[in-house]
């Protein structure tokens, strides 16, 4: 067999990838290996990630009623330039090209909101209010659905998100601390 | 401040020394955190000049920290091509980093505890590696260096999805963290094609490096996390510290079914591969690689005793090229063959 990269040396290693129950192999010769650093036994992974997106991706078409490209305000880059790169470019496309995003995020990791370690100098309670919303329509559709477990799963994290958007929380931030001292 | 030369002959922190608690079946725990400055377009979409000024941004950011006095950075461009290949030996830069040389940088800590690449897909990649299972460990001593630089830096952060990054796969957390598990008996036993699909059920993937034939080169897995958003850290790392458990278990119980089978055959096999180590005068990557999986073997079933893991340790760094080279002195490439020389007569001294 021959490297699948270079197409000319006879292939020495196969590479086997399981990802999101998908197998991808590649048959590589010794230089092509070593050049990508496969050699090494804590070589990192040969497969770029944007494969995985684009496949991901497939039944994701933005604003295809409307005929309209999504784009990034800030940087330019378009939804099929995402696609085709599996990058975005900057962390405003997160705002610009949030409706397209949302349904790769859920297929991608099952959820759309983050859970862990918080950036201090962020502010918190803004979103919590659309993300209430977002939280107790899927439950609505987990119920309906009979999926208990994930109803169960959604009740706690709306659960916990109306606990950390309660005024008891906003104490901390300045300006309602003014609030509490001018009454 | 340290030189990149003074990496050249000794054994990375975490490898030097091995928890003697945990199981020698988990070599190693890695954890890595993606992070992007909120004022600059991500890497691809980043202009040099930019790319330059984020590099000079972080290593300002050094300055002034105790937890940053021992750590050193290093532009990639100031480097040779060994010494490149060297850092990626050492799992210090990735293979995306050396691509963009022109434009990244390196910081490590003097004991390599964490080190950061700048410029790679996401402008900062924070990373620490430790003996054995211990990832929570690892992911302490990052969240220290993340917050430490977190005071000095703008992170780019959604309080709705979590931290920013150029590729979706990481945004959340940004955290990917993985185990190195060494499974001969699973794989000498084929049990391990029933085992890697049951893995990747639990949302983690599983990586392993084949040589010529169907066996894995040198028996080693890669076990990581694929989730990063709507799962907070501890959970990610729980998940996969149960299942690297399940692993080991399997595997010691394997390796008892195959002693009792293979009662002569396999340490003859091992006594063979330390033989070869011990005497070859010329010896490729893979070949080694397999030799020093059954002394491995062979030091946790009592069979070999005159092998340290430490030892083993610092052969699986030292038998990758540029290591050899640059050990030797040597500061430009070998062909195949007189590295294959080098290598053995470095396994014959170390094995002495």
């Amino acid at each position: 067999m021959l490297c699948e990269v270079c197409g000319k040396n006879q292939a020495f290693i196969y590479y086997e990838e399981k990802v999101k129950h998908q197998v991808r192999k590649i048959h590589l010769c010794r230089e092509c290996a070593s050049k990508e650093g496969i050699s090494s036994v804590f070589a990192e992974s040969y497969f770029n990630i944007s494969d995985i997106i684009t496949s991901l991706s497939g039944g994701v078409k933005p604003d295809e009623a409307s005929g309209k490209q999504a784009v990034c305000k800030h940087c330019g880059t378009t939804y099929e330039e995402f696609i085709k790169s599996g990058l975005l470019g900057c962390c405003q496309c997160y705002n610009y090209l949030e409706d397209s995003l949302k349904p790769l995020f859920r297929r991608i990791h099952g959820s759309t909101h983050h859970t862990g370690k918080a950036f201090p100098n962020s502010i918190k309670p803004e979103v919590c209010d659309d993300e209430l919303v977002d939280l107790e329509e899927q439950l609505k559709q987990a119920v309906a659905r009979e999926e208990f477990e994930l109803a169960a799963e959604l009740r706690d994290r709306l659960r916990s998100l109306k606990n950390q958007c309660s005024p008891s929380d906003l104490a901390g931030t300045p300006e309602k601390r003014n609030n509490v001292s001018d009454k | 401040m340290f030189q990149i030369s003074d990496l050249f002959h000794r054994v990375s922190g975490w490898l030097a020394q091995p928890d003697k608690n945990q199981s020698s079946i988990v070599i190693s725990s890695r954890v890595r955190l993606a992070r992007n400055l909120t004022d600059f377009n991500f890497t691809n979409c980043n202009p040099p000049e930019k790319q330059d000024e984020v590099i000079r941004l972080i290593e300002n950011s050094l300055a002034d920290s105790k937890l940053f006095a021992e750590a050193t950075l290093w532009r990639l461009s100031d480097l040779t091509s060994v010494e490149r290949q060297f850092l990626l030996e050492r799992q210090l830069i990735s293979r995306k980093l050396v691509m963009n040389h022109n434009y990244a940088a390196v910081a490590v800590e003097r004991s390599e505890n964490f080190s950061f690449m700048v410029n790679e897909e996401d402008h900062l990649r924070l990373q620490t590696i430790r003996a054995g299972l211990s990832l929570g460990e690892a992911y302490r001593i990052i969240d220290t260096v993340d917050s430490e630089l977190g005071d000095r830096l703008n992170f780019g952060f959604s309080t709705r999805y979590g931290y920013l990054t150029a590729c979706p796969t990481n945004t959340g957390t940004g955290l990917r963290a993985s185990v190195m598990v060494h499974l001969p008996a699973l794989v000498k036993s084929k049990q391990i094609r029933k085992i890697l699909p049951a893995v990747s059920r639990f949302n983690l993937a599983i990586r392993g490096i084949f040589g010529e034939g169907t066996d894995v080169m040198g028996n080693l897995f890669q076990i990581s996390n694929q989730l990063t958003l709507g799962k907070n850290e501890l959970e990610t790392i729980d998940n996969i510290e149960q299942i690297a458990h399940k692993l080991i278990g399997y595997e010691e119980e394997t390796r008892v079914l195959l002693l009792e089978d293979q009662k002569r055959k396999l340490p003859d096999q091992i006594w063979r591969a330390y033989g070869t180590l011990k005497y070859a005068r010329n010896l490729n990557l893979t070949e080694a690689m397999e030799l020093i999986s059954l002394i491995r073997l062979g030091i946790d079933l009592g069979i070999i005793t005159q092998v340290s893991y430490s030892c083993l340790n610092k052969i699986l760094l030292f038998i990758h090229s540029s290591h050899l080279l640059l050990k030797s002195g040597v500061g430009s490439e070998l062909s195949h063959s007189k590295v294959n020389t080098m290598r053995a007569d470095f396994m014959r001294e170390e094995l002495e």
